[in-house]
């Protein structure tokens, strides 16, 4: 009898205790397993802050290393203008009163506001929401203004912070980098173009924070990591780049030039030391430009160069041989081809030119007698070796490949007038690549701008470029050089065109412009192209003026002669060796 | 032979037989058997009441572990907004305007023509001539805006008023003093270059030559 009771009390305490434990696992699997999310998301809406973890964006930098562009944090200051109430705070002589009007005039102190406008912030969002619990006083602050209103201590304030960028050297190659958004979308230039070097992609995390606020060690999750932007490299060097767009800004100014660009490039490798455009623009300060000023017009703006482009004519009838220096031909002030074709000569010269003499003298008719020696699918092929009507190795955002038509869609006119540089257009980058083949022997290197892209881990990436185009014969190029040196010293280019111990190169241009109605305009575009050293040309420089006061390349020339200077004693480019090869002008 | 060993095998057991008391205390040693128990709470005791210290102790540390990493996250981010600070001002002074602005406030004149002198023959290339003020190869107006140097190039030109506006009231002063006191020195008066800031002389290394 007692046994059975024993072990009746036995079973029944059992089965409870079994009732119970699986009362107990029930609660748990249907907390940990069943509601688990829920109660997961109750508890970190409680207690987990996300946060973002900003990748930041890479650098930009010029050749020597120099910091072009960067990212820093800048804070926007934010209110609360339902709490916007006076405070106390303790100073050394005791506790004072701050009403907002006397906080509003130490904030504005710091952002270089008015008092009253911070005050009005805050009544219109008050006047719209009397609970009003958001708004903005002042939108990307620097952090020393952030330190100096955090240190005021005001109960009503807070900030945000936001990653920008900043662009140390203001307007210093602005027309290349481009800039990015408020919200760090790249929008133009080479922030656009380089998105895959130096853009950084944005990761998040959570973490758990007590009720007092401190963070608690070790709940930091991270949700997605973030990954920060490369460095890219430039191939163009700062200082000098500064000196060619105040060069060009000061000439653009006092001329009154609806905008000019300036391009320095290395002849052997095709590598961008400077290219400024006027009008500049500085990204640090976007909306004081206008739209179409912010980019590079070296880059994205094709024109019709004039005669400059005789250079890549008589590169090419003297390396199919149908021309030589001396080649004689009478050029008239003005004339009228089988075909209809006519114009005239800038101003009256000699007729019996040699090519040297129509290339010293610039005339349009001897150049278009000696071109038209030519075929003309010989001629296109010349220009496309050039470079000409295809965008460069570069890819510049919005980069513009000029207008090369095919031979057979050449118009009677254009047949003749692209020998002197009208009926076509190119950019000045492609302009002075075409240069830079006459400079490097016939041979045309890619044009680059982008020397390099290093990543965190110091991992180098270079672009892949093209191989160099064969344009003409090294020994055309070498003639050629020549027929241009002696343009310098035979005219009037050799007064301002003059660096003692080096022999200078070059050809200017006198371009009409296009009207926008079918015809010319009465301004014009100067322009100049430099290849020197002559005896060995390691730079071409060339420099645009669109319509300035006077018409004439005197406008231009003695800057640029400043710029080659600059040049040689920033690179220590050596002074020539030799003498020039005389061309006579006259037969 | 079999037959006896089977009935000693069925046989009833003796103790079987008696009431006999299966359970029963031992009585060997009785003042041992009560020593471990108090030894074995003691033991249990001073243990928990140890774990319990030491959980105290270790959510302490690691309270206040959490306080120092805090305040030195803190610090971090201060130290980072400061490294910010003056990693900008420098960036923005190594600004090409900045430099030729600086150099030129200094009268410092850019020589346009390159010369070299060639170590070899001492062959001297390109046509030495002095620098001229004034004749600066890109003008002196800076032309290429950088906002970010907006607020040091005001500064810089405050500071430049307040020293020729200083200057200038010294300059007054030493004349009316020196008129009212009416000196017939010869001597320049002193106080006018003594407080103008131009920099001593022993601030200027040379060498020392023989």
């Amino acid at each position: 009898m007692t046994t059975r009771t024993t072990r009746r009390r036995v079973a029944l305490s059992f089965v409870i205790v079994v009732l119970i434990a699986v009362l107990f696992v029930t609660r748990l699997i249907d907390i940990q397993v069943v509601g688990a999310t829920a109660y997961n998301e109750a508890s970190s809406g409680k207690m987990s802050i996300p946060e973002t973890v900003y990748g930041t964006r890479g650098d930009i930098v010029d050749s020597a290393g120099n910091l072009l562009a960067t990212e820093r944090m800048t804070y926007d200051v934010t209110v609360s203008p339902r709490n916007a109430k006076e405070f106390s705070r303790k100073t050394e002589s005791g506790e004072v009163t701050v009403t907002p009007q006397m906080a509003a005039k130490e904030i504005a102190a710091v952002t270089k506001q008015s008092p009253d406008d911070i005050i009005t912030i805050i009544n219109d969002a008050l006047a719209d929401d009397p609970n009003s619990d958001f708004a903005y006083v002042a939108k990307g602050v620097d952090v020393d203004a952030f330190t100096a209103i955090n240190s005021l201590d005001i109960p009503w304030i807070y900030f945000e912070q936001n990653p920008s960028r900043a662009y140390p050297n203001g307007a210093v190659a602005g027309n290349l980098l481009g800039f990015v958004g408020s919200d760090g979308t790249p929008l133009a230039g080479l922030e656009l173009g380089e998105q895959d070097c130096v853009g950084g992609v944005n990761g998040s995390q959570s973490y758990a924070r007590g009720a007092d606020g401190v963070r608690i060690p070790g709940s930091t999750a991270v949700t997605e990591a973030a990954k920060n932007g490369s460095t890219l490299k430039l191939t163009i060097h700062s200082d000098l780049q500064w000196f060619a767009q105040q060069a060009l800004a000061a000439t653009a100014s006092s001329q009154n030039a609806k905008w000019g660009m300036t391009v320095v490039m290395e002849v052997k490798t095709g590598r961008l030391v400077a290219v400024a455009d006027y009008p500049t623009f500085d990204p640090n300060n976007i909306d004081a430009y206008a739209p179409e000023d912010r980019g590079s017009r070296a880059f994205t703006s094709p024109y019709e160069p004039g005669s400059t482009m005789k250079s890549l004519t008589a590169a090419s009838i003297v390396d199919t041989g149908v021309a030589t220096p001396l080649s004689q031909m009478v050029s008239p002030q003005y004339i009228e081809f089988p075909n209809g074709a006519k114009f005239r000569d800038w101003g009256p010269h000699p007729a019996n030119l040699t090519l040297q003499g129509v290339m010293s003298w610039s005339s349009n008719t001897g150049i278009s007698q000696l071109g038209a020696l030519l075929e003309p699918e010989k001629r296109y092929d010349y220009l496309a070796n050039f470079g000409l009507g295809q965008t460069t190795a570069v890819g510049f955002p919005g980069e513009s490949a000029g207008l090369l038509r095919s031979w057979d869609e050449w118009d009677n006119q254009s047949f003749y007038t692209m020998f002197f540089g009208q009926g076509l257009t190119l950019t000045s980058i492609q302009m002075a690549s075409a240069y830079a083949a006459i400079g490097n022997g016939g041979l045309r290197p890619p044009v680059s701008l982008v020397e390099s892209c290093t990543d965190a881990d110091g991992n180098v990436i270079t672009p892949h470029q093209p191989e160099p185009v064969r344009v003409i014969s090294e020994k055309a190029a070498r003639t050629t050089v020549d027929i241009l040196e002696n343009i310098v010293t035979h005219g009037w280019l050799t007064d301002y065109i003059n660096v003692p111990g080096y022999r200078i190169a070059a050809k200017t241009g006198t371009a009409e412009q296009a009207d926008g109605h079918g015809g010319y305009s009465d301004k014009f575009i100067v322009s100049l192209a430099v290849l020197f050293p002559a005896d060995d040309p390691q730079y071409v420089v060339l420099t645009s003026l669109a319509s300035p006061d006077s018409n004439s390349n005197a406008a231009i020339v003695s800057d640029v002669n400043n710029l080659i200077k600059q040049i040689i004693k920033t690179e220590g480019v050596q002074p020539s060796t030799g003498k020039p090869v005389e061309y006579s002008d006259y037969y | 032979m079999a037959r006896p060993m089977s009935d000693r095998r069925f046989a009833p057991r003796p103790e079987s037989l008696a009431p006999v008391r299966q359970l029963h205390a031992v009585t060997r040693n009785p003042g041992r058997k009560r020593r471990p128990k108090v030894f074995f709470a003691t033991v249990t005791v001073v243990t928990i009441f140890l774990i319990s210290v030491a959980q105290i102790l270790l959510s302490i540390s690691t309270q206040s572990g959490a306080y120092e990493i805090a305040g030195l996250q803190q610090q971090v981010k201060d130290l980072g907004r400061t490294y910010q600070s003056v990693t900008q001002d420098l960036d923005r002074m190594t600004s090409p305007q900045n430099i030729a602005h600086f150099a030129q406030a200094l009268g410092m004149v850019g020589n346009s023509n390159p010369v070299y002198l060639r170590l070899s023959d001492s062959l001297v290339t390109g046509s030495a001539s002095a620098a001229v003020a004034g004749r600066n190869l890109v003008g002196s107006s800076n032309l290429v805006p950088n906002s970010m140097l907006t607020d040091v190039m005001a500064e810089r030109e405050a500071a430049a008023r307040a020293v020729s506006d200083a200057r200038a009231r010294q300059a007054q002063t030493v004349v009316a003093g020196s008129t009212a006191a009416n000196v017939a020195s010869d001597r320049a008066p002193a106080p006018a270059s003594a407080t103008v800031a131009v920099p001593s002389p022993q601030g200027i290394p040379s060498p020392t030559t023989h």
